[in-house]
């Protein structure tokens, strides 16, 4: 790496540029898998807003999308892949050492 | 707003999002809370209150709970973390004592078990779910 790429910046993840993209997978990381309307409410996005968020992260190989039923009402749960929990921690770790001594 | 001032921005939003979740993952430790609570009752049941009649009452009992807690835990829209690791160590340690309690009660030296027994096997049997509901509680899920 030379001294110009060595800024923290060059260390943030673009897919998680994204402010929801972020609030997504930072909601994700804290459990093993969430219900798709849970994360949508928590996120204050829109079904359709969450869904192409989602297909962006499950397309990247860090969210995987499961679909279920619990009696007669279906349900779909997110979850974080491994590589999208270590992807998200270096992007936090790299906000971090941008924030500095401001954390 | 300035390179540093949007990565603090984007760090409080991350960790807002994660102390969320982790609050709504607090429902696996009421869970084990009720399932350690409700061992205080059925074990005294189960050992002092002898005959088919109260055994046959006892177990329905369980029944009822342990699917109360089922349904409970199936509406729950968050799967906490570490949640199978955390239910096995509950469930396997619960399954080992109630065992061991049963075959003392019934079978072992403890034919005619007092109330020192019962309330020891009691304690023993709510202590797994207990402790992990305790785990859950202070990691915050």
């Amino acid at each position: 790496m030379t001294g110009e790429k060595a800024h923290p910046r060059h260390r943030l993840a673009p897919l998680l540029g994204s402010p929801v993209r972020l609030s997504v997978v930072a909601a994700l990381a804290a459990a093993d898998r969430a219900e798709f309307g849970y994360v949508r409410d928590l996120v204050e996005v829109s079904d359709s807003v969450l869904s192409k968020q989602v297909a962006a992260l499950e397309e990247a190989g860090w969210v995987t999308v499961e679909k279920g039923r619990v009696g007669r009402r279906p349900r779909t749960w997110l979850a974080l892949t491994g590589e999208g929990r270590a992807a998200y921690g270096r992007h936090l770790d790299a906000l971090r050492d941008i924030a500095g001594p401001l954390r | 707003m300035g390179e540093p001032a949007e990565a603090v921005a984007s760090l409080e939003g991350a960790v807002r999002m994660e102390r969320a979740v982790r609050t709504r993952s607090q429902w696996y430790a009421m869970y084990l809370w009720l399932f350690a609570a409700w061992q205080l009752l059925l074990i005294p049941m189960l050992v002092l209150w002898r005959g088919h009649v109260p055994v046959a009452v006892s177990m329905a009992g369980n029944a009822v709970i342990v699917a109360a807690l089922s349904l409970y835990a199936a509406r729950q829209p968050v799967v906490p973390r570490r949640m199978t690791v955390r239910h096995l160590s509950a469930i396997g340690g619960w399954t080992l004592v109630y065992g061991l309690t049963l075959v003392l009660a019934f079978i072992g030296p403890f034919k005619e078990p007092g109330v020192l027994f019962t309330g020891v096997a009691a304690i023993c049997c709510a202590l797994p779910p207990a402790l992990v509901a305790l785990n859950v509680a202070r990691s915050g899920a």
